[in-house]
């Protein structure tokens, strides 16, 4: 070996035709850095709570806002997705689901339960 | 910038692998980033449970159910799970997308310190309510 190798490297993700299991694992990253994100808004409700009444107020105000609901919607997607999908890797991590079918097969699954749970959820804090 | 691991003709392959990486860790990162995962599970459930439940609560009624040792207990759990695998988490994506060695030391570095400041100042505010709320 002399020196790096000068043979081409992986070609970059546009080159190939997007099937749910690539799209499904990049999104899991995405929710990821999405939810990495969103903890800011626990932490702020958590200082502003720890700072009185007024401050905590403000924040419970904007998240009820149409903007403040849509983000917590899409947050609670993005964590029930994330949960799912990772629970799919850790079915992989003990080795199963390696069968191309069942690889699909379960990535369906936790697309189905994702959004079931997301609804539900949104269900129970609209009409419970 | 000149990558560590770029050979130049004149390194051992001993001199290029050294500070790369510690042997010791092993699989360290790997291993917690499942142990969060798994603790996160009953954890964000707890926390959306109690989110759906607490909508519409006032102050005085958010901050005397977060006085609960329970509540307290559970909330500060969520909060070290919660940033520990989001910092790994972070590490990674950071690690694969950023190839200029400055740029990627500095986000790593801040990552860590950005939830870091964040986990110290949520459990904070977590002991002040469960400490004073209701007295």
């Amino acid at each position: 070996m002399s020196g790096p190798s000068k043979r081409p490297l992986s070609p970059h993700l546009q080159v190939y035709k997007p099937q749910m299991t690539s799209v499904m694992s990049i999104f899991h990253r995405a929710s990821g850095v999405a939810l990495a994100i969103g903890t800011v808004v626990l932490v702020w409700i958590l200082v502003a709570a720890a700072s009185g009444a007024a401050h905590f107020d403000y924040v419970i105000g904007l998240l009820g806002t149409p903007i403040g609901r849509l983000a917590l919607f899409g947050w609670s997607f993005a964590l029930y997705y994330h949960m799912c999908n990772g629970v799919r890797h850790l079915f992989w991590d003990m080795g199963y689901l390696f069968k191309l079918k069942n690889a699909f097969a379960a990535g369906w699954l936790v697309l189905a339960v994702a959004t079931l749970l997301t609804l539900a959820t949104w269900c129970c804090a609209y009409y419970y | 910038m000149k990558l560590k691991w770029e050979n130049n003709g004149i390194k051992t392959p001993l001199a290029r692998a050294r500070g790369l990486g510690s042997a010791k860790e092993g699989t360290d990162h790997w291993f917690m980033q499942r142990v969060t995962a798994i603790a996160n599970i009953p954890l964000m459930l707890w926390l959306v449970y109690s989110a759906v439940n607490m909508a519409g609560a006032t102050h005085g009624e958010f901050t005397s159910w977060l006085a609960q040792p329970l509540n307290a207990i559970l909330m500060i759990l969520v909060i070290i799970s919660v940033f520990y695998h989001a910092k790994l988490g972070s590490q990674v994506v950071t690690e694969d997308y950023v190839h200029n060695e400055g740029l990627k030391m500095v986000k790593l570095i801040g990552q860590k310190l950005f939830f870091l400041a964040m986990g110290v100042a949520a459990i904070f505010s977590v002991l002040k309510i469960a400490f004073t709320a209701g007295i």
